[in-house]
């Protein structure tokens, strides 16, 4: 490269400057500032908003905001007869859902979180019921503030909607995710928590009939933090079912 | 029993001493418990419980189909259902359903022929009989209720039936071949 | 998982042998016994990093088992946040791909979908900054190693989950990181050090202080790097006993209305895995002198537990994944012996 040394040169590279996030700097604020570690963020549910599907659901969890809608149970196309029916999550995220826009395409996180949420479910539709037919769950993530959120809420509204739907369910399924910042159980971690947490785990259970239907962690955690945070998070959901009890109850749609 | 909601998943209390329910829709046993597998409210007929909902269920055994006829074959008609038992299907969500020959009346079964029992556009009803395979449920329309119950002629009017096995057209007079359900 | 056409009398056939006391498998294990494990590292020439993994192969034709190869590949990428994701310090991408032949009954659509499941798992577990390895930053702030973690299942017999961990950690110890020495123009140093002495002195002084005289890369000023000859390829990845290992427990429920517990079981074959759905994964890690760390647990196929019941699949999980690990650290332990002893005669004989 040809220098003009009768110039002050400026520097070869330069940088554009990055500016850090709300909750995503290096450090976080522990203890938590705004609730403490055994809190969850409050939820609104609301079964019935999309008029045209079986079924659906909306849930906000602070930043967390998603659309659920159920669809069938329909005649499987393309597929070969099976004596029980298939459930089939599909999930997406809006272009302007994460602080970087994400293209409006089937990526990788989309098709994990769909995995995440049909694991779930699975367990709790009756499909024995319903042969040769399918049964689609479509989930639009508006707002996502961490993925452990996105699958926790994402689960919750999907069963209320399958409820709302009138499809047979042994039980309705709640799920909360959990983290493990330092030595303690935080749950219900927002993404900056979730990003400086040692690991994460989401439990989706059916409270009404005590069994755990999915159970995601990743991360490191000792046996006992995780069998703890597993207990921490089955207690919530015993919570957040009564919260889509309420909803389900009061829903105008099922009246 | 009490007339209030309840929830996927709720136990159903039961009076101790009394007679074990028979279960409708709706209601599951999980380790001799009843539950509920709807929301809705617990509805006893008889020895019966169960749960209504109104909703557009995929069609079974023994449902009471109506649907329109698709295809013609020498061998099969293809139906497109539309109404299962009494609830019908959201649009775009129909179900195939196909009856054989041998299976669209009770008697001469092996003379039957499939283009003097149904054209295509005429309104079926006819009651499920298998899940059949992969494609199509399998329907049959050998009872005196079942069969074509709404059929144009070939002059655009619809026809009135006049017998089991012909429709009449008002207007032209003229006699069309179809299997007819028994008017109700 | 991938499931095979089982018919409803081979199920039930299945499930009550698994249920029955004793229980009864149709090749005759136990069940926790693992089918015979074999592992060869070193396998791709052009790799940084390779295994070769087999479980169940049967020994005469070499056929008939659950076949994973895995390799990592390094790659320099620029850190620039303007110039993709290059992150200081490293990043480890894995990906998992299935050969059409290990799964003939799968649709093309159904094979990606599987993949992608592999794909997220393996990801998810071993890229997690929890386990990330220390060595592979080059220069802070300009250049940093990718690792491509790439594992292909080439033939599946049952329990693809567990031989491909252990392939992805044979691979990854195999993995041996280049040593690169930062290059520095001299003349720029020295003015540097005078202007250190009149002004903000402290700062440097105590960056100076940091570096040591073996580290080279630590050096900030270097703006370019080299790749010394030596007779190995590299110093192998920071921290690699830590890799984690999988189990996963299968397990066979009772038929509904019966009374009769939850009967665990390792290694299932292709039949045993479509005749009992639900299955808990558990990806062990044990690092020297602590207790045993979960890397990830999941619960795949539809079913249902009790938190107690969890709590003991866990804790049984975690005796089996221990064997399975000391198991794995031998072979691995002789490959290195082995494959050192061959590398060193080979640069030898140059």
């Amino acid at each position: 490269m040809s220098l003009d040394r009768r110039r002050i040169n400026g520097p070869d590279e330069s940088f554009p400057p990055v500016f850090a996030l709300d909750g995503l700097q290096g450090t976080l604020a522990s203890p938590r500032k705004d609730r403490s570690p055994t809190d969850i963020r409050p939820i609104f549910l609301q079964p019935g908003l999309i008029s045209q599907a079986n079924g659906s659901a909306y849930i906000e969890t602070a930043k967390t905001k998603i659309a659920c809608a159920v669809y069938g149970p329909r005649q499987s196309r393309n597929a070969a007869y099976s004596e029980t029916g298939r459930l089939n999550v599909e999930v997406k995220f809006t272009p302007f859902s994460c602080a970087r826009r994400r293209a409006p395409m089937r990526d990788a996180e989309d098709r994990s979180i769909a995995v995440a949420i049909h694991q779930a479910l699975v367990s709790s539709v009756r499909l024995d019921l319903l042969p040769k037919s399918t049964i689609d769950i479509f989930i639009t993530i508006i707002e996502s503030d961490g993925l452990d959120g996105c699958v926790a809420s994402g689960s919750v509204a999907a069963s209320a909607a399958l409820a709302d739907a009138g499809i047979e369910l042994l039980g309705l399924v709640t799920s909360c995710a959990a983290a493990i910042v330092g030595r303690d159980i935080w749950l219900d971690p927002t993404e900056g928590e979730a990003r400086f947490s040692n690991g994460t785990l989401v439990l989706a259970c059916m409270p009404a009939l005590k069994k755990i239907t999915s159970v995601w962690q990743t991360g490191e955690m000792q046996v006992t933090e995780a069998l703890g945070c597993m207990d921490a998070c089955q207690e919530k959901c015993t919570e957040i079912h009564s919260v889509v009890a309420q909803a389900l109850l009061e829903s105008p749609s099922l009246k | 029993m009490a007339s209030h909601r309840v929830l996927p998943g709720q136990p159903i209390s039961v009076p101790p001493n009394a007679p074990a329910p028979q279960l409708g829709g709706g209601i599951y046993v999980r380790d001799s418990q009843l539950r509920a597998s709807l929301v809705g409210e617990v509805q006893q007929e008889g020895p019966t419980l169960s749960i209504s909902r109104v909703r557009p269920r995929p069609p079974a055994i023994n449902s009471v189909v109506l649907g329109s006829v698709t295809r013609l074959s020498p061998l099969q008609a293809t139906i497109s259902i539309s109404v299962v038992d009494g609830v019908p299907l959201p649009a775009g969500e129909e179900f195939t359903g196909v009856i054989r020959s041998q299976d669209v009346r009770a008697t001469e079964k092996d003379r039957v022929k499939i283009a003097d029992s149904f054209r295509g556009g005429d309104v079926v009803r006819g009651v499920v009989i298998s899940l059949g395979d992969a494609r199509s449920y399998f329907l049959t329309t050998a009872l005196n209720n079942l069969g074509v119950i709404f059929a144009m002629s070939e002059a655009g009017k619809v026809m009135v039936p006049v017998s089991w096995k012909e429709m009449r057209c008002p207007e032209t007079g003229r006699l069309e071949k179809r299997k007819c359900a028994k008017p109700e | 998982m991938a499931s095979v056409s089982t018919s409803k009398a081979e199920v039930s056939y299945i499930q009550s042998g698994l249920l029955s006391n004793p229980p009864l498998r149709a090749d005759g294990r136990g069940l926790y016994d693992y089918r015979t494990v074999s592992l060869e590292t070193g396998v791709a020439p052009l790799a940084n990093g390779s295994a070769h993994l087999s479980i169940g192969q049967n020994p005469h034709d070499g056929g008939g088992g659950t076949e994973v190869l895995a390799a990592a590949k390094l790659e320099v990428e620029s850190v620039d946040p303007g110039k993709g994701e290059g992150m200081d310090g490293g990043r480890i991408v894995c990906t998992v791909s299935c050969s059409p032949s290990a799964y003939p009954h799968l649709s093309s659509s159904a094979l990606d979908d599987l993949q992608h499941d592999l794909t997220t798992l393996l990801h998810q577990t071993l890229a997690h900054p929890s386990l990330h390895p220390s060595n592979l930053a080059i220069l802070a702030g300009k250049n940093s190693w990718l690792l491509n973690l790439d594992c292909v299942v080439l033939a599946d017999a049952g329990n693809a989950h567990d031989a491909l961990f252990m392939a992805a950690r044979a691979a990854l110890w195999d993995c041996k990181v280049p040593r690169t020495r930062g290059v520095e123009y001299k003349a720029a140093a020295a003015p540097a050090a005078k202007v250190a002495e009149s002004g903000e002195m402290d700062v440097d002084r105590d960056a100076e202080a940091q570096q040591s005289g073996f580290d080279t890369r630590s050096i900030a000023r270097a703006v370019d790097f080299e790749l010394p000859d030596y007779w190995d390829e590299g110093e192998v990845l920071g921290g690699r006993e830590r890799w984690p290992v999988c189990v996963t427990l299968n397990i066979a429920a009772p038929p509904p209305g019966s009374k009769g517990s939850l009967v665990p079981y390792l290694d299932a074959i292709q039949q045993e895995e479509a005749a009992t759905p639900l299955r808990l994964l558990l990806v062990f890690s044990f690092p020297p002198a602590t207790s045993a760390r979960l890397q990830a647990m999941r619960i795949l196929g539809s079913g249902e537990l009790e938190s107690d019941q969890i709590r003991a699949f866990v804790g049984t999980g975690e005796n089996y994944a221990r064997q399975l690990w000391d198991a794995l650290n031998g072979k691995l332990r002789d490959e290195d012996i082995r494959r050192g002893q061959r590398a060193r005669d080979r640069f030898a004989r140059r």
